[in-house]
């Protein structure tokens, strides 16, 4: 089902040690400390991390969306078919978000404005970016209701955005994000707000229509049950990094990482018998306005040694398809 | 356990809020929040509600307080008819179940120190006597949910999620009660905090006896910490069984829906097979919910009987009850003809 | 990614020194807070208490009183020996205008306080105890918002005649009435959060949770309220005293100043109307901005901030 990571694929996207901070309270929070990773044409990359791991913060930084004041992007480049994003200026920017990049939110409902009609809202991209001409505006967006499964199109373009429910509303955001054809969509908690039943259709629907438009997608979630499923390769952030990269089986069957190994044991499973007790990670995540020198990890961390408390690892590469920023051998010392 | 008194048991519970249009209050539909539900609770069990959103269960988990009006049904708590309770033992039902939250930055007052949040039903039931006892108390009951004792003198903002679930399961715990009701009290949480408060749950539970409800939507935290599970689907259970009866073996359309739907985190095909998204649309609106199974717009084996008849619920083995027309000999043959 | 090993930084992150100032005592970091923040709403503050000062020691700064007639000087221009010139009758305007301040401190306080006490009690009772007590009350000030303020106003003086203690009650009537919804908003925000749940779950009294959980919440914005209402009852106490309902004559109103003499003197001694009309203007100018500025910082809720979220989403679609 997941497509093993390609190394004959083209890159689409190249993130390079970028870096965001935002000012609080007189501190500079580090909030994506010198992340890279790449996104492969057609391939789903998801970015694990609990929150205030940075990966929603990293997915604002690609297309430049950071609240500044009080976020900055301080460092890195941002390679999108091979141009530099951080390099444009407004307008360029502006022009390239949800015609070549474009990004759906989490929560459905405040995500459309109330006083407009669907239609009216779903046009915008189209119009915005003058991608169909305009007599066949509504033509495209009908197409794109259908697409995205959204019984009755007629009816649901003249409709009001609190006539829908949250799933539906999460398809016309789809269809949105989905109306230029964009080369790569940003996921950023899709279904998060969504119940079980209604995330397991917006998913597979989100999975097909990126297939059958040749798109790349970035999915960013907390939820390791929906990357296992949809992911290609992951990343799992901590604390503003990168700290384990790989692809899905790499990541869920010889997880290298004591954070990664931690998440998979502390969470409740159901393909495993129930009943043994939950292994905890102990403690809570670090204040990145004062992050522990070293790796960030390790006061929570079980292999803990004396040079993770003084130098950082970095990402590196241990298997074709596995990179992981620790110093311990945690296969050893399991 | 099985031949003891439950601690707690609702029968035919309905929840109904009329919702007026107007200047004069017209009735404009009713919204059955919780339209006839049962079940019991045995003593030092931890039962799961679980459902997705507006199928009534945190309503119920409300009603267990009394917290929301009841339009007919009968709750016994430890023998006692609670139905309509007068207000001393409205006050003593509230001493005996308390409540965790879901939010853990609202369930605290943020104005008050720890101290004064943990002790709150201590002072409402005036359970210690002076100053000092107050606090050794607290500090206690602080020490018992794994944070340091001296933290009673701070505030809920200098707290993490984590933490201050802690401090909600403290303040709960403050006046031992016999039954907590646990509303969510995990999926606020991240993955690897969520643990440690699951943990601390079972650990309680072992130590002083305590019995909980706990109303999720989560199945695998339910699968993990409930000895039983009740399913609910718009107002109505749909499914009772015990926890392993519930997921290797669930017999409501609905449940094998609710399983077939939750993303494992496991990439193996072998596992993701039993991934199965094919339940379509979404719950109806519980105002004027549908007539008959209020299932059987999703339902992919509903007839014309389905439309027409709410299903009983039947005990279809021991300790299985199910509220479906496929499982009712009765009607078995209604199904049949129409499948 | 090609190179097996990031260019990242291999070498710990040096600890920065924990700059974490000592906090200063609540009131002090609140003024520090006010001046960096919103500047306006210091010079707000600043008027604010020149007016407090002003009111309090009117005696000592024009010991003459306001009532010193001196028919030489009659509607002399503002010059060394009378500041701010002198009216028809020769009294000093300077003097009429601190003493003016002394009433306007008066009335403003005062009618502004009963206003506070009568829109905090009925927004209580009607927003935490609800059902038909709430509906009664609710009704009864949708009664009373029914009427134009001015109508009421002068039925009231009408019927109570006028004068400094009428003014007041009828001033803090008007004001504590419409204002008793904005306190009924807050406790039935205050009543939502989950807190109030739990104290009511686990036994707790409606006193005890009135007053643990519910009045700290209404607190700001009846402090919102009261800054806001005293620039609108000296602004309203103006103008009664210009239409003559208000404070007789020869009291210094600053609105009855602006009516009598500074009407009648327009062209022969423009200062008569511009002098207490400059008070006037400087003084609600003043705390409103110091209102607004407490508003913003008690109570960002208040704050113009909703649509922020649609604004980041119409941007990720490039529109």
């Amino acid at each position: 089902m997941n497509m093993k990571a390609d190394v004959t694929r083209r890159t689409l996207l190249d993130v390079q040690d970028l870096h965001t901070v935002f000012e609080k309270d007189g501190n500079e929070v580090h909030a994506v400390n010198q992340v890279s990773f790449d996104v492969k044409e057609g391939e789903i990359l998801a970015i694990v991390g609990e929150s205030g791991s940075g990966k929603s913060i990293t997915a604002m930084s690609l297309l430049r969306l950071i609240p500044s004041p009080p976020g900055r992007i301080v460092g890195g480049r941002v390679l999108f078919n091979d141009q530099d994003l951080l390099d444009l200026d407004d307008e360029q920017i502006r022009r390239l978000r949800g015609r070549d990049i474009a990004m759906i939110f989490q929560e459905p409902m405040t995500s459309l404005n109330p006083s407009l009609r669907i239609g009216r809202q779903l046009a915008e991209p189209l119009r915005v970016h003058g991608s169909v001409p305009k007599e066949k505006v509504r033509e495209r967006c009908l197409e794109l209701l259908r697409q995205v499964r959204l019984g009755d199109p007629e009816k649901r373009l003249d409709a009001y955005p609190h006539e829908l429910s949250g799933g539906m509303r999460q398809r016309v955001m789809i269809a949105m994000g989905l109306a230029c054809l964009p080369k790569l969509l940003i996921a950023d908690e899709p279904t998060t707000a969504l119940d079980v039943t209604v995330q397991a259709q917006i998913l597979e629907l989100l999975r097909d229509l990126v297939r059958a438009n040749n798109s790349s997608m970035m999915l960013i979630t907390h939820d390791l049950g929906v990357v296992a499923r949809y992911a290609d390769r992951i990343n799992v952030m901590y604390a503003g990094r990168i700290v384990e990269r790989g692809t899905a089986e790499e990541i869920f069957h010889h997880p290298k990482h004591p954070y990664t190994l931690g998440l998979m044991e502390s969470m409740p499973r159901l393909d495993q018998a129930p009943g043994s007790r939950l292994t905890p990670i102990p403690g809570q995540p670090p204040d990145l306005s004062d992050p522990p020198p070293g790796c960030p990890f390790h006061p929570r961390c079980r292999f803990a040694e004396a040079r993770c408390r003084s130098e950082r690892p970095p990402l590196e590469q241990i298997t074709d398809n596995h990179w992981k920023a620790c110093w311990v051998d945690t296969d050893a010392k399991r | 356990m099985p031949n003891a008194e439950p601690l707690l048991q609702v029968s035919d519970l309905r929840v109904h809020f009329p919702l007026q249009a107007g200047l004069l209050g017209r009735n404009a539909g009713t919204v059955k929040a919780v339209d006839g539900v049962a079940f019991h609770i045995d003593r030092g069990e931890t039962l799961g509600l679980v459902g997705e959103s507006g199928c009534g269960k945190s309503t119920t988990g409300l009603a267990m307080l009394r917290m929301s009006p009841l339009t007919d049904g009968r709750i016994h708590f430890d023998g006692e008819d609670i139905t309509h309770p007068d207000k001393p033992a409205l006050k003593r039902l509230r001493r005996r179940m308390q409540m965790v939250y879901q939010d853990p930055f609202g369930a605290l007052n943020p104005r008050m120190k720890v101290l004064d949040i943990v002790g709150e039903p201590l002072r409402v039931h005036r359970l210690t006597q002076g100053r000092a006892a107050y606090r050794e108390k607290v500090m206690g009951l602080l020490e018992k949910v794994g944070l340091k004792a001296e933290m009673a003198d701070r505030y809920p903002h200098e707290f993490s999620g984590g933490q201050r679930q802690r401090i909600g399961i403290a303040r709960a715990l403050a006046a031992d009660p016999e039954l907590i009701i646990c509303d969510e009290p995990v999926s606020a949480l991240d993955v690897s905090i969520q643990a440690q408060v699951i943990n601390l749950l079972e650990d309680l539970q072992k130590e002083l006896g305590l019995t909980y409800l706990f109303i999720a939507h989560d199945l695998a935290v339910v699968r993990h910490l409930c000895h039983r599970i009740v399913v609910m689907y718009l107002g109505r259970v749909v499914e009772v069984a015990d926890r392993e009866t519930l997921y290797d073996n669930p017999q409501h359309p609905y449940t094998q829906a609710l399983l077939g739907a939750i993303p494992i985190a496991n990439p193996d095909p072998e596992v993701q097979q039993h991934f199965n998204p094919s339940l379509s649309g979404e719950v109806p609106s519980p105002i004027d919910p549908p007539p008959g199974c209020p299932f059987h717009p999703r339902c992919p084996h509903a007839t014309e009987l389905c439309r027409r008849e709410a299903p009983r619920a039947l005990e279809i083995e021991d300790r299985h009850s199910v509220a479906c027309h496929l499982h009712d000999p009765d009607r078995a043959q209604a199904m049949a003809g129409n499948l | 990614m090609n190179a097996s090993v990031e260019p990242a930084a291999v070498t710990a992150t040096p600890a920065r020194p924990a700059k974490r100032r000592k906090p200063l005592p609540k009131p002090l970091a609140f003024c520090a807070r006010l001046c960096r923040e919103r500047p306006l709403g210091a010079v707000g503050a600043l008027i604010c208490l020149l007016l407090l000062f002003t009111g309090i020691f009117a005696d000592l700064i024009a010991p003459q009183g306001y009532n010193a007639i001196n028919p030489i000087d009659r509607l002399k221009a503002p010059s060394a020996e009378y500041w701010f010139g002198t009216d028809q009758l020769g009294r000093d305007i300077f003097a009429r205008v601190v003493h003016g301040a002394r009433l306007s401190v008066i009335v403003a306080f005062a009618a502004t306080t009963l206003s506070i006490v009568i829109s905090a009690l009925l927004g209580i009772l009607s927003g935490y105890f609800g059902g038909r007590l709430d509906m009664f009350i609710q009704r009864l000030v949708d009664g009373w918002m029914c009427f134009p303020d001015l109508i009421l106003l002068i039925v009231a003086v009408a019927v109570l005649g006028p004068g400094t203690w009428q003014i007041i009650v009828i001033l803090g009537l008007l004001f504590g009435i419409s204002g008793s919804r904005i306190v009924r908003g807050a406790v039935l925000s205050a009543r939502q959060n989950v807190y109030v749940h739990a104290a009511q779950s686990m036994g707790a009294s409606s006193t005890r949770i009135l007053w643990h959980h519910i009045l700290p919440n209404v607190m700001a914005p009846l402090i919102v309220l009261y800054t806001t209402r005293l620039a609108a009852v000296i602004l309203a106490e103006s103008g009664l005293s210009f239409l003559g309902l208000g404070i007789p004559p020869p009291s210094p109103s600053w609105g009855g100043m602006l009516s009598l003499d500074g009407r009648s003197y327009m062209f022969q001694a423009p200062w008569l109307a511009i002098i207490p009309g400059i008070a006037l203007t400087v003084v609600v100018f003043g705390i409103n901005m110091f209102g607004d500025a407490l508003r913003d910082m008690l109570d960002p809720r208040m704050r113009g901030g909703s649509g922020r979220y649609l604004a980041r989403v119409k941007r990720a679609i490039g529109v």
